[in-house]
Order: C-alpha cells, then structure tokens, then sequence
C-alpha cells in the first residue's frame, strides 16, 4: 500500500540498495583479499557422540560432554574425491598404534574432537590401551582437522597436510608428553 | 579450434601475469600468497600449513611444566623467559591450566620482544604452500617471483607431512 511521500521514501530505498551494495561489495572485497587454503583449514566435525572407539567420552575426560572420533568416512561428500585419495595415500591416519612406552603393549592412538560440559570445544587427540583411556592431549579451539603420524620415538599430531607444524607425542619414561 | 582457444588462454594468461606483475612489497606473508595465486592461477597454489600460535606454544609449555616441573626444566634451555616461567609457576601452584598458559603467553610476548628466539615453530611471518604444478622452469620462476616480493623459499619435497614449499616473509 502506497502511503504518500513518493520522494522521501524513493531515496530510502535508494539508500537501502546502495547501503546493501556497499557492504556487499565491503564482502566481496575482503573475501577477495584473502589467499586460498586447503581444505583441512575449513572442515568442521561435530562432537555428536558420547561413545568414541568403544569408550564413554567421559572417561576420556570427565569434563567433556560430548566428542567425535574422526573417520575418513566422514570426508565423503565434503571434500573432493581426489583429496580423499591423496589423505589415505599420505602417511596422515586418523587413528594409529605404536609402543611409545616400550613396554611391548602397544597403544592406540586417535584423534577427534570434543565438547565439554561448560560449552568449550576443541580437538584432541587420546592414547587408550586394551580398551582404557591412558591419556588425552586437547587443544580448545577449532574443532576441525588433525591428525597423526607415527615416527620412530614419537607420534606427530598434525593439524594440517603438507605443511611442517606438527606436536609431537613422547614417552619420558614416566609420562606421555606433548612438545 | 579448441586447441586454438587453449592456446590463446596461454598466451593471455602469460600476458597478463607479466602486467600485473609488480614490485611493490606486499604488506604481509598471507597478501605475498595472494599476489603469487593471482599471478600464477595454473600452478593451484594454496596455503597448507601455518607456524605455531603464541598461545599454543605457551598452552604447551603451561601443560609441561604443570606435568613435571623438573622434566620442563629439563627440556627447555636455560633463558630468562625459562626462569620468569618456573618462578610464576612455583608461586602460583594453585593456578589453573588456563591462567597459566595466560600468563606464560605474556612471558613469551616479552621475550619475543627482546628478541629472544622460544621455539623454531613460533613465527608470524611464515606459510606453507602446496608444491606449485608446472615445470621445474615454471617452478623457478615462481620462486624467483616471491623471492623478488620479499620472502624465502624453503623447498621440502621429503616433508613427512607431505611435500611443501615453505616461505618465510
């Protein structure tokens, strides 16, 4: 219904549209000014479950509420084919088993993200041997990708592929330890 | 014909890299990328890997020593940073994880400011990149071009974690 006041309301809606367009082309121009990065920079996962490899994610952490075991299942569908074959052609898992300790029982190691009763998310990656939780490392944040490689004295806990930043899990004869 | 609009795009595309192509130092490492994407769209540059956070870094070191005070002491080389650590630490045993790595981001910022070197992973200025596709011409050229903006190429075809340039502006 037009209600009078051809002249003021015209240059509202002008101002609207060039308001809109500024800040469209404000948008644009800052998504514009930022460089490419690889998948594994945006990916997401949700902490949806409260069981994660067979364990409560409770015992895990008694802080934390909910969590997610990452699987390479779960990279169908939101990245590219090829990405999925170059990640299980990498020496990156999701999951691995190494005897850190030495003491001839080998762990398990995987990694995943978390939410803890107080709303804090992040990402996390857990040490577990015949079924029990050992030990967990987090990082509050992001609750997106990482993941581990096994190296001679040391599992590496990456949050990136092809990249050098990496942590790495070590046992000191007393305890894991992340350096 | 569709070979002839291919090599057309080429020509183009070569055409225009050489025109935009400036001097002109970029203000920081993630405009360098920008600039070296834009100018060789072919090579399907991106960014793969980015160095260590401060709060990370201190998030580690609060976890350390709040572990085994001994072992962090252990671990990391004498430093005055190292020192102001422990004795925040020793004073303040009843602070959380949080404060601590709080507290110790401060230390590491003070330190850093003085120019004291924490970790080989601390850096603000540093990027990996996914090995560019082309020709080892084509990939020497590229290098000639950030190194003309600014910064050093680092390449690791043997990187663990998957082969990478890494540049440091």
């Amino acid at each position: 219904m037009w209600t009078g006041k051809p002249a003021s309301q015209w240059l509202m809606v002008v101002g609207s549209f060039t308001l809109f367009a500024c800040v469209a082309q404000t948008v644009s121009t800052a998504e514009q000014s930022k460089p490419n990065v690889a998948w594994w920079y945006d990916i997401e996962f949700q902490p949806t479950a409260n069981v994660v490899h067979g364990l409560n994610v409770r015992t895990i952490d008694e802080h934390w509420q909910r969590a997610y075991a990452l699987d390479v299942i779960d990279l169908q569908g939101r990245i590219p084919q090829d990405e999925i074959k170059r990640f299980n052609a990498s020496p990156l898992k999701f999951a691995v088993t190494s005897d850190l300790d030495g003491d001839g029982a080998p762990e398990n190691f995987f990694v995943g993200v978390y939410e803890g009763a107080d709303g804090r998310k992040g990402r996390f990656v857990a040490i577990t041997r015949n079924g029990r939780p050992l030990q967990r490392f987090e990082e509050e944040g992001s609750i997106g990708f990482s993941a581990l490689l096994k190296g001679e004295a040391e599992v590496r806990w990456y949050k990136c592929m092809e990249c050098g930043e990496f942590e790495s899990i070590k046992w000191t004869g007393q305890a894991f330890v992340l350096e | 014909m569709l070979g002839q609009i291919k090599d057309s795009f080429v020509r183009y595309e070569d055409k225009t890299v050489t025109s935009h192509q400036t001097q002109t130092r970029p203000a920081n490492i993630d405009q360098l990328i920008l600039t070296i994407q834009r100018e060789y769209p072919a090579a399907g540059i991106r960014i793969t890997g980015r160095a260590r956070t401060i709060r990370r870094q201190a998030e580690l070191m609060a976890q350390r020593i709040r572990a085994n005070r001994q072992e962090f002491l252990n671990t990391y080389r004498a430093a005055p940073h190292i020192t102001e650590m422990d004795q925040w630490f020793t004073q303040n045993r009843r602070a959380t994880a949080a404060q601590t790595s709080v507290e110790f981001e401060r230390i590491i910022q003070r330190a850093r400011a003085r120019g004291a070197i924490i970790s080989n992973h601390l850096s603000d200025t540093a990027r990996d990149i996914s090995w560019p596709i082309g020709t080892n011409q084509q990939l020497d050229a590229i290098e000639a071009r950030i190194q003309a903006l600014g910064a050093t190429v680092i390449r690791e075809p043997n990187a663990a974690g998957g082969r990478h340039w890494h540049v440091d502006w």
